[in-house]
């Protein structure tokens, strides 16, 4: 009997070994865009030089619910750009949903805004009560499918979060069903989303997300085209770094940045780094951009230059700027303020969760919460970019 | 809901029945009892304000791993058979087979649990993916404890690890970290609870009350 059962244990853990001792294949960053952007800069006529600056300014969202915030955004195959966000009466509340608009780029309107992701109907199409919905992330895959992964909550505050997706194949018109990640060993609670996800060279997910229950710190989940979690690394460690946003420079370098909310008076975004398509990163350490504890956004310009969306001052989110490096965020430059208010006693200016975002004409968005009850959108082209750099 | 929903609301079903027949069942008979888990398994499925209870307990708990559900289901049918089962019965509550299946989840909740709040850059419960950097390790350990288990008897550990195993061939459920069939943190807790429990007993010369197990 003791014998069967030997042979039983070996027969149950050799291939059970041999699976874990075979290391998944190497992974490289995808610097190819999606068809869409691809095909549209390659005659954009934006490259030309007599094209004239043009930076323009307008809300994404109509001011239907009391609060709107966290936005993000993602190209469409007709060119146009679709944009997500959660709006209610308040952060947190019962009645926030995660809202929708499409971008009319030709005349750059704002339409068809409407409720994508309702609280009771998410709860019941996932067989869990929730108690929130919260931020929303968007990208378009090898595929060009668009999936939305998305935060809620059925008990507790956001540490409490787990993350879920749906998938569209045709630009956002319907919806797969929702689909709930397993993240983590703890009642899969505390994984939260900010930082778009990028693919990798094999078509699968590079999702930055960050965790936020008694440590905060940012992790880096390794999803299939199916999106199975295939693996989980952490960016970081400790109590303040959360938010990571991943940008690639080739297929094994990436620099990531992350939101600091140890709360110091000089806080400033932490980086980290990786030459081996993140099979390991570096020490996460300060780097020289300011930071008051809120998100950043930014990407890799075709130059190699990168732009960053932040908010450039060590306290407050009254600044929201643009921010340019072309020695891979060795130095940075101040392109441009894209807000600037004073605070007074009475009023506490707040422009944070930037999303930017280049669409097909290769024109930049900016995306990002507008003292918490807009969605504002800023628009501007490679001329103005252009412009703005040797101006600077 | 898909399939991996219709799973993980069946695993929060069997832990709202065992917590009933634990709450119920020195009030009533093996009979009554057996009655009152199969009233357990359909008030379940009764709709409430949209959703299932299952659906509210597994709001809470998520997935329970495969061990939760074996020692659940345990719990459930032996305490239904009650006596006709005596000689599972004695099985069950036996001390010699509860004190290496509890420290086994106790040991392996500390190595898991504390560092899962990222008290440093080592993640244990990245070595539950297949193929991660030094993930070998984790395969190697719950061989270790199969090996114990089988030159020591420890049949009851045993088959939770082998059939956690078993699950994580056959993707039960819809993680693929190993981690996730073999523990939980109600599992973990409740082991953790057991030990103080013994260690009390010893320290003030109380009488161990083995037959208890649950």
């Amino acid at each position: 009997m003791r014998l069967a059962l030997f042979f039983f244990v070996v027969l149950i853990f050799i291939p059970l070994l041999l699976q874990f001792s075979t290391p998944t294949p190497a992974l490289a960053f995808s610097l190819e865009r999606d068809a869409v952007l691809e095909s549209a800069l390659s005659d954009a006529p934006d490259s030309a030089s007599s094209v004239q600056a043009a930076y323009r300014e307008q809300f994404a969202s109509s001011g239907v619910t009391r609060e709107a915030h966290s936005a993000v955004q993602v190209r469409l195959s007709n060119g146009n750009m679709r944009a997500f966000w959660y709006g209610g009466t308040r952060e947190g509340a019962k009645d926030v949903s995660i809202y929708t608009a499409e971008l009319d780029l030709a005349v750059n309107e704002w339409r068809d805004e409407r409720v994508l992701i309702e609280r009771h109907d998410m709860s019941e199409q996932l067989g869990i009560y929730l108690r929130k919905i919260g931020n929303p992330v968007s990208m378009r895959d090898s595929q060009d499918r668009i999936w939305l992964f998305f935060v809620t909550v059925s008990f507790g505050g956001w540490a409490c979060s787990s993350i879920n997706f749906i998938v569209s194949d045709d630009d956002g018109q319907s919806w797969s069903e929702p689909t709930r990640l397993m993240t983590s060993p703890i009642l899969n609670l505390s994984t939260l989303v900010k930082g778009e996800p990028f693919l990798y060279q094999d078509g699968s997910i590079g999702f930055p997300v960050y965790h936020e229950m008694a440590g905060k710190f940012g992790e880096l989940l390794h999803l299939s085209r199916e999106g199975k979690v295939l693996d989980k690394q952490r960016l970081t460690s400790g109590r303040s770094s959360l938010q990571p946003i991943v940008l690639p420079s080739d297929e094994d370098s990436a620099l990531v940045y992350m939101r600091n909310a140890s709360g110091a008076a000089d806080s400033t975004l932490f980086e980290t780094s990786t030459n081996d398509a993140g099979r390991t990163w570096s020490t996460a350490t300060l780097s020289e951009l300011p930071n008051p504890n809120a998100a950043v956004s930014g990407l890799r310009l075709t130059s190699g230059g990168l732009l960053l969306v932040s908010n450039n001052q060590h306290d407050n989110r009254n600044n929201l700027s643009l921010m340019f490096s072309d020695n891979d965020g060795q130095t940075w430059q101040l392109l441009h303020e894209l807000e600037q208010e004073d605070n007074t006693p009475d009023i506490e200016y707040r422009f944070a969760y930037p999303a930017l975002s280049q669409s097909a004409d290769g024109e930049f968005h900016v995306l990002y919460t507008w003292n918490k009850t807009r969605i504002k959108h800023v628009r501007f082209n490679q001329q103005w970019l252009r412009e703005r750099m040797e101006s600077s | 809901m898909d399939l991996w929903t219709d799973i993980g609301l069946f695993l929060a079903t069997v832990l709202w029945v065992a917590m009933l027949v634990k709450l119920t069942r020195r009030w009533f008979q093996n009979s009554v009892l057996t009655g009152l888990v199969v009233l357990a398994f359909i008030a379940a499925m009764v709709p409430f304000n949209g959703l299932v209870i299952g659906s509210y307990v597994f709001s809470v708990t998520s997935y329970l791993s495969i061990s939760t559900l074996l020692l659940l289901v345990a719990f459930i049918v032996l305490s239904c058979a009650g006596a006709r089962c005596e000689q599972l019965l004695g099985y069950w509550h036996c001390r010699r087979q509860w004190r290496p299946t509890v420290m086994f989840f106790a040991i392996s909740g500390l190595l898991l649990y504390p560092l899962a709040g990222g008290l440093t850059m080592f993640d244990p419960y990245r070595l539950g993916f297949a193929g991660s950097p030094g993930s070998i390790l984790l395969p190697l350990y719950l061989m270790g404890w199969a090996i114990v288990c089988l030159l020591r008897g420890w049949y009851l550990l045993l088959l939770l690890i082998a059939s956690a195993v078993l699950c994580f061939y056959l993707k039960i459920l819809p993680s693929l970290n190993l981690w996730d069939y073999v523990l939980d943190p109600l599992v973990v807790i409740y082991s953790l609870l057991m030990l103080l429990k013994a260690l009390f007993c010893k320290v003030f010369k109380f009488q161990y009350l083995n037959k208890q197990v649950f």
